[in-house]
Formats: structure tokens, C-alpha cells, sequence
């Protein structure tokens, strides 16, 4: 099949006794004319819509400007009062680390006297306590005080008389009291510290008890 | 959209024919089953006097923006020729032709758009390598700035139209259709008045069997009658023929004598030539009032108007045909073209 046949057969058949005379070149011209109509409608279309879009932005544009200016005027009445407030905020964080410090070296995680009591409470009369330093190892950068998370040693100096093992006792019955709990793993006991007491004739004998506060 | 339609089931399509006194409108719609529903009927008169203008004003009001309508028209410097090719001009091609039309009917195709058809089969011959030329050619046209005249005026008013036909070829067409239902092979002899010329050919077994150098037409018989009548101008001499006429039998049988001797002389001719006697004659483009045209010629030529039996041939196309009083509108002569179009189109 060659191209001319390929033409004739894809070619409207005109039906028997029925010929078209219209002029083809009329029909083209107007269905060019119908597509320049569509073209510029749709070139209409997107014109309108793109000073739609404009018209948007710009109404946005200057929303956007109205609120920038009242922002900047309300910023540049305020500033003063804000420079001042800050001025104050700063004296306000100074003084609150200051009592952070503070609060951080007098909390302790225990109430010192209720647990010196608790101690004296099953105490032999032959124990006798001379000095309780109670050793707070706070961090000074630290600002929330959080007393139980502190490092916190006792330290009880005191004399024992006669037998050192009343003070071995004691120690084994200081380890039963709940008190000591947060301490049970850190109770150290040292005495006869100093073996040539001055006065050989009074048996005595002094001990240091150690206790290191574990939370 | 027709091939939505189509799918759909449905198909619609706007025609509007129109001679040089008359315009007829329809909308057809191809039903579900093949039927042919018609809606939209309208009959509008059409001035033939009017100049460098083809459609009066209110027939272009009404098909103002028809969609892609169907029009047959009637240009008024058509023809129809037909010629019996010889073996020399046949085995030339298509380009034998343009010779032959220009020797033996004058026709000039710079000037005239022309279309060849095989008189027999009604196929247009178109220019191609394979084109096998037929014994009997049959050539249609008209001026092609006529075309463009009538093309622009019914673009103007935004109705750009589907397909441009010529009511003779249709009306032709549709007789031809009616004679083979009603299997009738007798010749019939085919008058295209018109208001220049009326175009004289015989319809005969489905084809174009003869055509004949045109006769009178409409201003002929206006001049005439103004003379016989003394009538002052030609508009009230053609309103006199289409009110008055019928009354005058003598001024009747006077003004068509000389039409009526030229078609006598064809008839003869035919006769003769093929010896088939022409007992039907029809005469194309008369309204209603013009129909006692019919009546004077075969009275005087002795020879029978074909009559139609519109029910059979509507029926025959599936015309849907409930409507009675649609059904009496269409069954005129008037109409033959206009449905003739549409069946060929829902063919």
C-alpha cells in the first residue's frame, strides 16, 4: 500500500449525490478566528487572575507593613521600660543565685538534731560525744537546691570509758537504727586515736565515727 | 459530540434549506431504534428580489448561531451539465475533463467551483492516480464568488455550517429515492426553477439519464406576465403571480407557452434518443403559491406531475410519524430536498 492509497482511504467519502461546496478556505479562516476568540479569552482569564494575584499580594504587602509599623512603635515606646525591666531582671538573677549559695550551704538532706537523738537514744553512758561536725560539700554553680543530692559527711569525735568493745557494741547497735540508714555503707569507727593520753590513769579512750551520707 | 451522541444512542442535527424564495429549518433527531424524530419545522418566505444579499434579514435572525447546521442552498448561477465520455477523453484522466468543460459547456474553472459526478452511481470523481473515469459524467457547479457570498452571509451571523449542498442535487437525490422505493423506472423529467434559469434534466432508474440547456425561470415569467398583465414593476407582477395568477388560466397559458415549447422540445428529443416515454415531470423550488406552475405545464405538455406518497417514503426512513400535524407541514414538494438531505445524512 502506497502513501496516495494510504491518503484516499483515510479521505472522507463524500456520499453519492451529495456534494459539499463550501468554500475551505472560509471554514479554516473562521475556526482560526474561534481559536484566536479562545486564545485571547484564555490570555483574558490569566491576565485578570495574575492582577488578582498582584492585587492580593500587594493588599498583604501593606497589611504586613501597618503591623510592622505599629510593632516598631510599640517597641520604640517600650524599649526604655524594657531596658529597665531588664536592668531589674539582672539584679533579680544575681540575688537569686546569691540565695541559691546560700541555701545550698545551710540545707542539709537530714534534720542534724533529730538524727543526733536518734543516736544518743540506745547510747551507753560510758560513750560520751565531744565535737559533731556535720561536712556539707556543696557546688557553688549549682542555683536549684536539691538537698538530698548532696554530698554530706558526719563526723562524731568523742571518748569511750573502760572497754573499747562498749563502742564496738554501740557501732553494731548504731547500724539496727533507721535513722542510719542512708549512712550504712559508709560507717567508719576509729579509735584510741591518740594512745598516749596525758593522764594514763583515767581509762578513756577517744574514737571518731565517720559517716558518709549516700543518697 | 456526534460521536458522544452517537455512543449515547442519540443524534442531532440542525438543516436549513434555502431557495431563492423560500427557507426551510428542522432539527432531526436519530432516536433510539433508527427512528427519526423532526422538530423545529419552520417555513419562512425568502425574497428573490433582493440584491447582493442571498437570505433575508429574518431568516438570518432565526439561524443565528446554529451549531454546525446542514445547509442546502441554491446559488442562482448553478448548473448541471452532463456529458457521455469518449475513450480518448477518458483514458486522459481526470485533466480530460477540464478541455471538455470549457469547449462544450463554457465553463470556466477559474471562475466557477465544479464538481464531476458519476451520473450513474452520484459519486463525486475526485483527482487522484486511481481515478477511473465513468461513461457518464455529470458536472455541478456554480461561481465561486457566489459561494463565498453565501458562506460569508451565514457566517456573519456566527452559523458555520456543517456541510454546503445544492437543493438540486438533494431534491434529484430524493426522487431518485422515492421512484426506487416505490420500484417506478419510468423517466422523470426534473424542472429546477429558479429565477434566472430553470435547470431541465431526466431522472431516470436512479441516475441522471439526460440534461438539457436550461429554460425560463422566474424573471422570464415575471417580464412576461407584466407585458400580458401590463403590470408597473416587477415586485408587484411576482406578488400578482403568487396571489392572482391561478385565476388567470389564459395569461397562465401565455406566459409559460415558450417554456413549455423548449421543455416539449427536450422531451421529444428524449423520446426519440432513448425511446422511453417521459410520463412524470416534478419542478423544484415552487412555494406553494407558484404551484399551479405544475398545473400549466402538464396540462400543456399532456404529461403527470409525480405525486408523493409521503407517508410511504417517511415511513420507508423511519420518520417518526405520531405528530400528524408535523407530518402535513413536510408533505409538500417543497420539502422533498430537505428530507431527501436528512435521509442521506441518518443513512
Amino acid at each position: 500500500m502506497n502513501l496516495q492509497s494510504l491518503k484516499l482511504y483515510f479521505a472522507p467519502k463524500s456520499r453519492p449525490w451529495e456534494i459539499d461546496f463550501r468554500d475551505k478556505s472560509i471554514v479554516v479562516n473562521s475556526q482560526l478566528s474561534s481559536i484566536k476568540i479562545y486564545v485571547l479569552a484564555a490570555m483574558g482569564i490569566f491576565t485578570v487572575i495574575l492582577i488578582g494575584v498582584s492585587f492580593f499580594a500587594e493588599l498583604d504587602h501593606k497589611r504586613q507593613a501597618t503591623r510592622f509599623n505599629e510593632i516598631k512603635t510599640f517597641l520604640d515606646k517600650n524599649t526604655t521600660l524594657h531596658q529597665q525591666m531588664m536592668q531589674h531582671n539582672k539584679g533579680f538573677v544575681e540575688t537569686r543565685d546569691t540565695v541559691h549559695t546560700l541555701l545550698n550551704a545551710y540545707t542539709l538532706p537530714i534534720d542534724l538534731s533529730e538524727f543526733l537523738l536518734e543516736l544518743c537514744k540506745g547510747k551507753p553512758h560510758e560513750i560520751r560525744f565531744n565535737t559533731v561536725i556535720a561536712d556539707c560539700k556543696s557546688d557553688p554553680n549549682t542555683k536549684v537546691v536539691d538537698a538530698t543530692h548532696k554530698s554530706f559527711n558526719i563526723q562524731i569525735y568523742g571518748i569511750v570509758k573502760g572497754d573499747v568493745a562498749i563502742l564496738e557494741t554501740y557501732k553494731a547497735q548504731l547500724l539496727q537504727l533507721k535513722a542510719i540508714d542512708a549512712f550504712k555503707n559508709s560507717c567508719k569507727c576509729f579509735y584510741n586515736l591518740e594512745k598516749n593520753n596525758a593522764d594514763q590513769q583515767i581509762d578513756e579512750t577517744r574514737f571518731q565515727i565517720n559517716l558518709q551520707y549516700n543518697a | 459530540m456526534d460521536v458522544l451522541s452517537s455512543l449515547l444512542g442519540s443524534q442531532k442535527q440542525k438543516f436549513i434549506y434555502t431557495s431563492e424564495t423560500s427557507c426551510l429549518l428542522a432539527t432531526v433527531t436519530k432516536e433510539k431504534k433508527s427512528t427519526l424524530s423532526l422538530s423545529d419545522l419552520e417555513e419562512l418566505p425568502n425574497n428573490p428580489f433582493k440584491e447582493n444579499a442571498y437570505l433575508d434579514a429574518p431568516i438570518l435572525k432565526k439561524i443565528t448561531k446554529s451549531k454546525n447546521p446542514i445547509c442546502i442552498v441554491a446559488p442562482l448561477s448553478r448548473f448541471i451539465y452532463k456529458a457521455k465520455l469518449e475513450a480518448k477523453t477518458k483514458s486522459k484522466g481526470i485533466q480530460g475533463l477540464i478541455p471538455l468543460l470549457k469547449e462544450r459547456f463554457n465553463a470556466d474553472l477559474k471562475t466557477n467551483q465544479i464538481a464531476a459526478i458519476d451520473a450513474y452511481t452520484g459519486i463525486e470523481i475526485k483527482d487522484s492516480a486511481n481515478t477511473v473515469l465513468p461513461d457518464h459524467v455529470c458536472f455541478v457547479g456554480t461561481q465561486k464568488q457566489e459561494i463565498k457570498t453565501i458562506q460569508n452571509e451565514l457566517m456573519d451571523c456566527q452559523c458555520v455550517p456543517k456541510k454546503l449542498l445544492f437543493t438540486t442535487l438533494t431534491t434529484a437525490k430524493g426522487l431518485m429515492d422515492y421512484t426506487k422505493l416505490v420500484k417506478a423506472t419510468q423517466p422523470v423529467l426534473f424542472i429546477d426553477f429558479s429565477v434566472n434559469q430553470s435547470l431541465v434534466f431526466v431522472l431516470c432508474n436512479n441516475h441522471i439519464e439526460a440534461a438539457y440547456p436550461p429554460v425560463h425561470g422566474l424573471k422570464s415569467l415575471i417580464s412576461l406576465t407584466r407585458k400580458a398583465c401590463s403590470l408597473p414593476d416587477d415586485v408587484s407582477t411576482y406578488k400578482y403571480l403568487l396571489q392572482s395568477m391561478m385565476e388567470d388560466t389564459q395569461a397562465m397559458e401565455t406566459i409559460t407557452q415558450r417554456m413549455c415549447a423548449d421543455i416539449k422540445s427536450y422531451i421529444d428529443f428524449f423520446e426519440v434518443q432513448t425511446s422511453l416515454p417521459i410520463e412524470f415531470f416534478f419542478i423544484n423550488g415552487l412555494t406553494p403559491q407558484l404551484a399551479w406552475l405544475t398545473q400549466c405545464i402538464g396540462k400543456i405538455l399532456e404529461i403527470k406531475s409525480l405525486q408523493i406518497d409521503f407517508n410511504a417514503w417517511l415511513q420507508a426512513h423511519k420518520v417518526n410519524t405520531q405528530n400528524s400535524e408535523k407530518i402535513t407541514q413536510i408533505s409538500q414538494p417543497l420539502w422533498i430536498g430537505m428530507l431527501s438531505a436528512i435521509f442521506n445524512y441518518f443513512r
